[in-house]
Order: structure tokens, then C-alpha cells, then sequence
């Protein structure tokens, strides 16, 4: 086991000490017994540490011992009762039960002509590592990254709009038609609408970013928990240059102008940044290589770099790390990488 | 079986429709969620409301679910929202935290096994000297473990003026626990008998 002079701070985000404090798990205790061994000296701020953590925890709204088991069983009654897409009954929303009812005999209509209708879905995925260019048929092309996956019909008819699901990262080049026919690709967060353009969307992270190169863009946000039917509020109007995140889940929005070129390099195999913080370019390159690296210093993830990575030499990327802020990278894996401060090494 | 999986994988299982994976998930985080339900709003019926809705949600539209690499972050983002969503706060595009309260130590502070009067008091004030904003970034980031950039997002902070916020409040923090190390019998041997302690119980 390497062991080292945490600080305080560095104590704090070890997961093993968060385990020892909170969890109380033996483990972990034995793990800062031997640390202190090793650290005799250190044992007042391990305290200090500990105290601070259960500080920040506070009062201790322990649950009581059936909560949970409770709780879980009334998951399971209402999965098992409520048909798909129906909203939960909760107190004080009972009367809506007679409006769900209506609304579950049409969804199931809805559902039974879908499948009727339907024609055969095309499903393309790709590995880490990987990268694929597909054609559609529009002779739109998508240019799909690494660990991402393209669902679109089989057939499309000539009147209703090109219809597309992405998860991951693809960068698309839609082809203008001439009566103006409607091009969307859905993701959790967004619809985006375009009539013939080009533009990169990142899904990764909980959240999706567009980034528009040439063209326009109309994006509509999908808020979840209105129901998915209740009417958005306006679709947001990007032109190039603009970038828009984002998320369902935080209901985030975040607009910024950036170069597109910067956001659409990977599909050339290399990876560029900006003024990027450290830490995001550390999550793009575990989306686009794979390969996990942690900082043992929090503070290095807010400096920022500006530069292109080759996919196929992440050494760049730290050799100017080691370079700019004295930090030296440790290998700990096939994939795996930490950047620990020079002194203590 | 699934503790061996990470959160990708997991994940992905519930997404295909593997009912032990979700309960799995929620057995691993439950304690957590409501910990978290409980500042943010102390009425333990909504929070246990707010889990079962999240849940359920997530089971029903596990085929439209993004993927996610940290289910910890999934779960306390979305419990947030809903939250605040029940509590008929929520104003969405504004700042939607500026309503929410954080409930700080206005109970008993448990600091281990140490009840001693004259010092949980002279915890509770320390702890409530910090702006609200700072306690749930502080218990977010270090308490429940989410890395910076979730901290922000579960905030509604840009990344850097989570670290702001996040290096203000720990400084805050790290000075007045000074003199409650102080408030230890016996200073030094302290940290030792802390330590042999909680070794004892582990």
C-alpha cells in the first residue's frame, strides 16, 4: 500500500476516509491505523479531519429501521400497478385518477397502432475505441464517437420529418431538402430541429450539449415531469458558434459562444481545448479514450489548458500537466492515472 | 452480484429492465437520499414521497433514462428537483436553490460519541455560522462524496465558483475547528483515543 502526508483537504475527498467516518467500516479503519503508523505526527489534524466531516454531516437524520423496506415496497405496487407513462398517484393528486384512466386507454391505443405502424428500427452502436461514419437515408451524414449509439426507422417516408435517437457523441451534416423537410435528432434532454446544417452533440454526462458549426438550429427542451405532453416554452434559436447545454435532470440551461471547430476535432482523432478546466478535459478524455484519471490535488481540475490532444497520445497532454503546474503523472493501471503534486512523490 | 458492477454497468442493467439491479441501487442509496431529502426540506413523509416517486420514475422511464457514470449524483440531482418541485418553490431558469432551506444543526450535533453539552453548543454555532449555500456545498462535496463538477451542477454553480464557494467554506470551517480540537480533553492524546475508539467499534 502507498500511503502518504494527506492535508487536511486531501483527507476529506479520500473515499477510504469518508468510509472510516461515515460507514465506521473496519476496513477503512484499518487503513488509517497504519497510516498513522507510518504518520505519528499527523494524528491531531486526523481528528481535526474526522471532526470536520461529521461537522459537515450534521445532525443525523437517521431514517427509522422500516423506512426503507417501506418505502421500497411502495415502488414495487406502484410499478407493478401503473401502466407505463401514467403519472404516480400521491396524496392530494386523487382525483386525477379518473383523467389518468382516459389518458391510459389512449396511450395504449396509441401503443398498440405504433407497433402496427412501425417499421423496422435501425440500430448502430460503437465501442470505445471505435468510430463510425453512417449515411442515412437522406444522404445526411453522421459521424458517430466512440461508445455511442444512432437509432433511426429503416424507411423514411418523404413527408414526415427524418427522425433520429442519439446517446453519446455524433457530429451531423444534414442535408438540405427541398421542401424544407424537418431533420431531428432526440436526446433525454433536447429535441434538435434542423432543416439542413451541421452541428455536435454530446449526451454524455447527464445532460446534452449542442454545438452548431454552419446553419441554424431550433432546440426544445424536454422537461421532464410536465408530462411530456404540457407545451414547452419556446424553442431556443442557435445560430453557429453557439453552444447549448442542457439537462432534464437538473433542468440546467447554459448558453456560451465557442469555437466549433474546438468541439467537433475529435472526429479527425484529435481531441482540442480552449481554456478548458483541467477536470473537464480529464471527463472528455475518459469519454473519448477510456482511460480514468484522478487528481490527488482538487485544485489542479479549475486551472485551465488550451491545446489538441491526439486520441492515440494522451503523453502530450501530460507532459504539458508536468510542465505547467509541477504536478508528475503516475501510472496505477492499464487505464488508469494519477496526477499527484512533484514534492511528494 | 451488482457491487461488483460500476455505476455505468449498473445502470445500464436497469435501463434494460433488471428489477434487482433498481433495488440493488435503491438499497445501496437509500440512506443517503434521505439524508440529504431531510435538509433540504425536515418533513420526513415528503421525503419518503419524493424517493418513492424517484424510483418509480425511474423504473417507468428506464428506456429513455441517459446513461450515467455516477448514479450518486443521478439520484441526489433528481431528489432535489423534486423536491423543490413539491414544495412548490421551484422557479425554474431562476435560482432555484434561493427558497430551498438547508437545514443546519439545529438539533443535536452527534459528534461521535462525544455528547458533552458545553461542546455540541459550541458546534452548533460554528456550523450555523456558515451561509446555508456553504453548509449543502460543504455535505455535498464532502459528506455524500461528489466530485466538483457534480457539486456544481446539483447547485446550479458554474465548476468555479463551486471551488470558491467550496474553499471558503472549508477555510471557514478549518479555523474554528482549531479551538474545538482545543475543547478536547487533553489535546493531544485525543486524536489517538478518537481513533482507538472508533477502531474498537469498527
Amino acid at each position: 500500500m502507498t500511503s502518504r502526508d494527506f492535508t487536511i483537504e486531501e483527507l476529506l475527498q479520500h473515499p477510504v476516509f469518508r468510509q472510516w467516518v461515515i460507514e465506521r467500516d473496519a476496513n477503512a479503519a484499518a487503513y488509517w491505523q497504519e497510516w498513522l503508523q507510518q504518520y505519528p505526527h499527523r494524528a491531531a489534524d486526523l481528528a481535526k479531519a474526522r471532526e470536520m466531516l461529521l461537522l459537515i454531516g450534521g445532525p443525523s437524520h437517521a431514517p427509522a429501521a422500516t423506512d426503507a423496506a417501506e418505502t421500497w415496497e411502495r415502488v414495487l405496487q406502484s410499478i407493478d400497478s401503473s401502466s407505463r407513462l401514467v403519472q404516480m398517484p400521491r396524496n392530494g393528486m386523487r382525483r386525477w385518477w379518473s383523467y389518468a384512466a382516459v389518458i391510459t386507454g389512449i396511450l395504449i391505443m396509441t401503443y398498440a397502432i405504433y407497433f402496427v405502424v412501425r417499421k423496422d428500427t435501425l440500430h448502430y452502436a460503437t465501442a470505445m475505441g471505435e468510430m463510425r461514419t453512417l449515411e442515412l437515408p437522406d444522404h445526411s451524414l453522421v459521424r458517430l464517437n466512440v461508445n455511442s449509439t444512432l437509432r433511426y426507422s429503416e424507411e423514411w417516408d418523404n413527408d414526415g420529418p427524418r427522425e433520429v435517437w442519439l446517446e453519446g457523441e455524433a457530429f451531423f451534416t444534414v442535408q438540405h431538402q427541398h421542401n424544407n423537410r424537418r431533420f431531428i435528432v432526440h436526446t433525454t434532454d433536447v429535441d434538435i430541429q434542423v432543416v439542413g446544417t451541421e452541428f455536435n452533440v454530446n449526451t454524455r454526462r447527464v445532460k446534452t450539449q449542442v454545438v452548431l458549426s454552419t446553419g441554424v438550429v431550433k432546440l426544445v427542451l424536454n422537461k421532464k415531469g410536465t408530462s411530456g405532453t404540457a407545451p414547452a416554452q419556446a424553442p431556443i434559436t442557435m445560430k453557429p458558434g453557439d453552444m447549448v447545454t442542457y439537462s432534464s435532470v437538473t433542468e440546467e440551461l447554459i448558453n456560451k459562444k465557442v469555437d466549433p471547430a474546438a468541439y467537433a476535432s475529435w472526429r479527425t482523432g484529435v481531441l482540442s481545448y480552449d481554456e478548458t478546466p483541467v477536470a473537464e478535459v480529464i471527463r472528455s478524455l475518459q469519454d473519448n479514450l477510456g482511460v480514468i484519471i484522478q487528481l490527488e490535488d482538487d485544485s489542479l481540475g479549475l486551472q485551465t489548458y488550451t491545446g489538441s490532444i491526439p486520441t492515440n497520445n494522451i503523453d502530450v497532454f501530460f507532459k504539458t500537466l508536468e510542465r505547467s503546474f509541477n504536478v508528475h503523472i503516475r501510472k496505477t493501471g492499464t487505464n488508469t492515472y494519477t496526477i499527484v503534486n512533484q514534492e511528494d512523490k | 452480484m451488482y457491487g461488483s458492477l460500476d455505476d455505468k454497468a449498473l445502470w445500464a442493467s436497469v435501463m434494460e429492465g433488471d428489477k434487482d439491479a433498481l433495488a440493488f441501487i435503491y438499497n445501496t442509496y437509500f440512506p443517503s437520499l434521505y439524508r440529504y431529502g431531510m435538509k433540504l426540506c425536515p418533513d420526513s413523509n415528503l421525503v419518503k414521497d419524493s424517493i418513492h416517486d424517484l424510483f418509480t420514475g425511474i423504473w417507468l422511464s428506464r428506456e429513455r433514462l441517459s446513461a450515467t457514470d455516477s448514479i450518486r449524483f443521478y439520484l441526489l440531482a433528481s431528489l432535489k428537483r423534486r423536491i423543490s418541485r413539491q414544495q412548490g418553490l421551484l422557479n425554474r431558469w431562476a435560482d432555484q436553490s434561493v427558497a430551498m432551506p438547508f437545514a443546519g444543526s439545529h438539533e443535536e450535533v452527534l459528534i461521535g460519541e462525544q455528547t458533552d453539552k458545553e461542546r455540541k453548543e459550541k458546534l452548533e454555532k460554528v456550523i450555523n455560522g456558515l451561509p446555508r449555500r456553504q453548509r449543502e456545498i460543504l455535505y455535498l462535496r464532502y459528506y455524500e462524496g461528489l466530485d466538483t463538477q457534480e457539486t456544481a451542477a446539483i447547485m446550479s454553480l458554474s465548476v468555479s465558483s463551486a471551488y470558491v464557494l467550496l474553499s471558503k467554506a472549508l477555510n471557514y470551517l478549518k479555523q474554528h475547528s482549531d479551538k474545538l480540537i482545543c475543547l478536547l480533553p487533553g489535546a493531544a492524546g485525543s486524536a489517538l483515543l478518537f481513533l482507538t475508539y472508533s477502531l474498537l467499534r469498527g
